[in-house]
């Protein structure tokens, strides 16, 4: 009987202990609360004590520990920055709560779109991301998507408009992401204005001035004398290279008398030192192509057999952009102002590539045709037999050639010099069949067309009655000067321009200023036809020309 | 005289600046796109469809700003001749505004409302007389008052309407416009973008063949976008001893650089012969003046431990600028910066404590001043950095290590002098919401409350990881290494902000 009644007892015990009847362990047992903040009080009789409800229901009126701390998402706050009703997590030690932290954020890691910033100069453009050269030298890949949205100048551009040497703002979505939601570019002050060269007389550090004489500006191939300016300013923190070392601001009144190389752009309206070199020993003038490149020894050579070496301060110059100087490669163009002396190998300056195309990047997909227009649909034309421009030179195709055209496509009449529309030139007379008494009676026959694409889709085309030439010559260069000659019409003056050579398979840089006629020209800027009276000074252009006459100038 | 010393008295409260010549008002001057520097003035005027620079000089040209506790006025009296040979003319303007401050002190932020209080103007271009009727002008801004700097961004709505020879006709311009700046010790930058849309009503008479006036209505619409910016900065720049028997070698100077930019966009009908033609006037004018930099040479270090240290340059800088201060000849470059002596640095290199004093002059006019008592058990109120200390608290630049407790002598981690910085500049709200990770190869190192500061800190180009992306967040900082942090902070103030306000809004 005894041994039964104390089993009974056991049992009972057992039966009503709180896990027997399913009740919550207590959280001073655990050592942890978890569920909701009713209210955290404060008062000087009973202190601080905070009252949870746990997700049971059971509430606990918890005394705070004087030292406890008290957090929302991981960050530390102040008791009082917890609201009632929060979803907490505490700590108990000694039936004290010793930490109480509470949850707040909706989203983690959240951060406002386009509030990611990465800012630098494109040093590398592939087919769908681009690398930059960040402010500390770092080089740093991202993705494109069709969606990146490109601003230039706070216009909307295609990205087949950016080139190496851009000075860009990247933006993100995401902390976490490498794909660039929209790129702000650099507007024209990117550009280099001038290459000099000069005599340093003193510098004015306190108004950022560099102080010059015997100045020369480095135009159509060679040093040319420019009007007296004794004063240009510089940048803040212009690095001035001497003998492949940067030489502090401070020290650099120690190189008065020096010959001073210095590249200048357009910033703020004022002209200003953007790069800067001193020269150390003679100069020499090379104007080739590069054979190799050898980066472990910094030193390139030229298909002369010339070796010059590279260094941290030579100034590279290409598209009208400074370039890092891992943007030369072999094959390229290049005039190059050195430094050196007899035999041994020279210091590289300056590198200006020579080298330019309608396509700036891997993300460029335009082309130039020229051919007569077959057939004309609502939405598309044929050329017979058409040329396309690769490399520079004009390949002949004998099939036909489908192109898209649609309402946002460019069309002018050159003959007429107007724009007409697509529909206009559905309806004209510029594909005629041959067979038709109306064909024969009034000699109509096929135009002949310029056409500008992006991948097979017409951006700009001119049309013309006859074929006058292909234009077998094609120079890029800087507009020195428009006009509208009584004679002849709009003509431009190019400077610093070279022709393509097919003989030699290389750009030639010419030595005196060009005059172009664009009258009967179609000239295209960011895939839209323009006039000639829209041109400026200072841009540069790709032409494609039967000597003074173009057919094709576009705008880079 | 009675009268006189009040009078003077009040004045001397009202801190009255003529503009030319003074730093204290870093923005471009009225809304016209205009630059000025100490002696002349230059803008651009399109009122009659044809861009037309003015210019003034000397006495033609004056900038008035007044300031009292809550309001400020700037007003401008401009006389100036046209530049252009082709339209000969003169431009007399005359023009008050009034800016009204209300502080919001409980969130540390100030809204300002700016609207005219008189306007007066008359161009003469040619033949034609044009004579302001009307202007209604709204500008607001909002401006956040962090410790280090000040952030301000606002918005602009007007309209200007003139007569044209009385009763030929009006030009109406509408303007909106937005506004960013900032303003701390190193440098202010104010950058505006404003949108003219000018539309002109007009008679014209005309004479025929048979030399009869015929008059004819002409009306015309073009547009002007207008970027212009105003910055100053003041840098430290290092001027070498030129003779060799000397008891220095050469020492910094802080000069104080200002200049305006603007840049004029327009799209305009080309007139001939009085008439709009279908064609368009396009074009771009850029206007640029400087400021005559101020030098001032500041005291030189003569430091024995400090020749040949790689952070020789930031602590002989911070020493010239009085951050550093006493006059020991030892700097200690690699012994441990304290949270003391980097607490009173960080406030005394971004001149934190002139806004402090200058509230404190406003507010403590008790004759019975209440005895001091330090917020803080380890911190004496006699202690040389009580006042910087309890400034940086004030400020909520720096907090206690434990309740009561400051520990002015510990050590300071890389961590606290990150988080010290980041709150100075006002940036914690940059963080991402909680839930992240730095890019820190130590990232699991770094403390909670440190995360956020970290994260903006590197964003903002503050801080790096060495050669293996490492922080080390609790690294007790030397106090060399602490020196070039400080000047990098500060060139952050004068050089990174103006880049971001300036150069990055402009050329972009």
């Amino acid at each position: 009987m005894l041994r039964k009644t104390v089993w009974g007892v056991i049992l009972a015990i057992l039966l009503c202990s709180p896990v027997a009847l399913g009740a919550e362990a207590s959280p001073f047992v655990q050592g942890y609360i978890e569920g909701y903040l009713i209210r955290i009080n404060n008062t000087e009789e009973a202190g601080r004590t905070a009252e949870i409800e746990t997700y049971e229901g059971q509430r606990y009126v918890l005394t705070v520990h004087p030292q406890a701390r008290f957090m929302i998402d991981d960050r530390l706050v102040n008791w009082s920055d917890l609201y009632s009703g929060m979803e907490v997590y505490g700590t108990i030690q000694g039936r004290q709560l010793h930490t109480l932290e509470g949850y707040s954020t909706a989203q983690l890691g959240f951060i406002n779109p386009g509030s990611k910033v990465r800012k630098g100069v494109i040093t590398k453009i592939n087919s769908d991301s681009l690398e930059i050269r960040s402010q500390d030298g770092s080089r740093l890949t991202y993705r494109l998507l069709p969606g990146t949205i490109v601003l230039r100048q706070g216009q909307s551009v295609s990205a087949g408009t950016l080139y190496t040497g851009d000075r860009v703002k990247l933006f993100f979505d995401d902390i976490n992401t490498d794909v660039i939601s929209r790129i702000e570019v650099q507007g024209d002050s990117i550009q280099v204005k001038d290459i000099y060269r000069g005599r340093m007389t003193s510098v004015d550090a306190y108004s950022n001035r560099l102080l010059v004489d015997n100045l020369e500006r480095f135009y159509n191939g060679r040093w040319q004398d420019t009007p007296p300016n004794y004063s240009l300013t510089y940048t803040r923190g212009l690095p001035l290279y001497y003998g492949g070392q940067v030489i502090p601001e401070r020290n650099w009144t120690y190189l008065r008398g020096k010959t001073v190389y210095l590249i200048s752009k357009n910033l703020l309206g004022r002209e200003t030192v953007d790069r800067a070199i001193v020269k150390s020993q003679y100069e020499s003038g090379y104007t080739d192509k590069i054979d190799s490149i050898n980066w472990f020894a910094e030193s390139l050579e030229l298909k002369s057999h010339r070796n010059l070496r590279l260094n941290e301060g030579t100034i590279v110059i290409k598209n009208g952009r400074l370039q890092d100087r891992y943007v030369l490669s072999p094959g390229d163009d290049v005039y190059i102002v050195a430094d050196g002396s007899g035999s041994s190998a020279a210091m590289a300056n300056i590198v200006y590539i020579l080298n330019e195309d309608i396509n700036n990047s891997a993300m460029g997909q335009h082309f130039l045709y020229c051919g007569t227009i077959d057939q004309i649909f609502e939405d598309r034309i044929w050329l017979d037999r058409y040329h396309m421009l690769n490399q520079h030179e004009w390949e002949r195709y004998t099939e036909d050639k489908e192109l898209y055209y649609d309402m946002d496509s460019d069309f002018y009449n050159l003959e007429t010099q107007t724009l007409i529309s697509g529909e206009e030139l559905y309806a004209g007379d510029y594909v005629v069949d041959e067979r038709e008494d109306r064909a024969r009676d009034l000699n109509l026959e096929d135009w002949f067309a310029w056409i500008y694409t992006e991948g097979d889709r017409i951006a700009a085309m001119a049309v013309q009655k006859e074929f006058e030439g292909r234009g077998d010559r094609i120079t890029t260069g800087r507009v020195t000067g428009i006009v509208d000659d009584n004679l002849v019409g709009w003509t431009l003056t190019l400077g610093d321009s070279r022709d393509w050579s097919s003989r030699r398979e290389a750009w030639v840089p010419k030595s005196t200023d060009l005059r172009i006629n664009v009258a009967k020209a179609m000239i295209v800027r960011n895939g839209e036809i323009i006039t000639a009276d829209q041109l400026k000074p200072g841009e540069r252009l790709y032409i494609v020309r039967s000597d003074f006459r173009a057919h094709v100038v576009i705008v880079l | 005289m009675k009268k006189i010393v009040p009078v003077v008295t009040l004045l001397s409260f009202l801190f009255s600046f003529v503009l030319c010549g003074t730093y204290a008002y870093a923005a471009p001057p009225d809304f016209g796109g205009g630059v000025n520097n100490e002696y002349e003035y230059e803008e651009v005027v399109f009122v009659n469809g044809v861009p037309i620079k003015f210019t003034g000089s000397g006495k033609n040209v004056s900038i008035k700003v007044t300031e009292k506790e809550d309001s400020r006025t700037v007003a401008y009296r401009l006389k100036l001749t046209s530049t252009d040979p082709d339209y000969p003319g003169e431009l007399n303007r005359s023009v008050t505004y009034k800016t009204t401050l209300s502080k919001h002190s409980d969130k540390g932020q100030t809204t300002a409302q700016m609207e005219v209080e008189k306007f007066s103007e008359k161009i003469q271009i040619g033949s034609d007389r044009y004579e302001l009727s009307d202007y209604q002008f709204s500008r607001s801004d909002i401006i956040d008052n962090r410790p280090a700097s000040d952030y301000y961004s606002g918005s602009l709505k007007a309209r200007k309407t003139y007569v044209i020879n009385k009763n030929q006709g009006k030009v109406t311009m509408d303007i909106s416009g937005a506004m960013v700046g900032y303003e701390n010790f190193w440098g202010k930058t104010e950058t505006q973008q404003l949108e003219y849309v000018i539309s002109c009503e007009r008679i014209v008479s005309q004479e025929d063949e048979e030399g009869e006036e015929t008059t004819s209505d002409v009306a015309w619409q073009g547009t002007v976008s207008i970027m212009a910016t105003d910055s100053m900065t003041k840098t430290l720049k290092y001027a070498g001893n030129q003779v060799n028997l000397s008891s220095f070698s050469g020492g910094h100077s802080r000069i104080t650089n200002q200049s305006m930019y603007s840049r004029y966009d327009y799209n305009l009908p080309r007139i001939i012969n009085g008439q709009a033609s279908q064609s368009r006037l396009r074009g771009t004018i850029e206007l640029n003046l400087e400021m005559s930099p101020r030098i001032e040479r500041l005291v030189v270090p003569k430091f024995r431990d400090v020749a040949g240290h790689w952070a020789q340059d930031d602590i002989e800088k911070l020493y010239s600028l009085d951050v550093f201060e006493g006059t020991p000849a030892f700097f200690a470059p690699d012994a441990p910066m304290t949270r003391a002596e980097f607490t009173k640095a960080i406030v005394k290199g971004a001149n934190m404590r002139a806004s402090m004093e200058e509230q404190t002059r406003k507010t403590t006019r008790s004759r019975t001043k209440m005895p001091e008592v330090s917020p803080f058990l380890d911190v004496s109120v006699s202690s040389p950095y009580y006042e910087y200390i309890k400034d940086g608290v004030e400020k909520g630049i720096i907090s206690g290590i434990a309740d009561k407790k400051f520990g002015p002598e510990d050590s300071l981690t890389r961590a606290q002098a990150i988080t010290i910085m980041i709150r100075a500049l006002g940036f914690e709200n940059m963080a991402p919401t909680p839930g992240y990770r730095t890019t820190f190869v130590d990232d699991q190192a770094i403390p909670n409350w440190a995360i956020d500061s970290v994260y903006v800190a590197r964003e903002i180009g503050l801080i790096s990881g060495d050669a293996s992306n490492r922080l080390n967040p609790n690294q007790v900082l030397t106090r060399a290494e602490a020196a070039s942090m400080l000047v990098r902070f500060l060139n952050f103030l004068e050089q990174d902000l103006q880049k971001d306000y300036r150069e990055d809004l402009v050329l972009y």
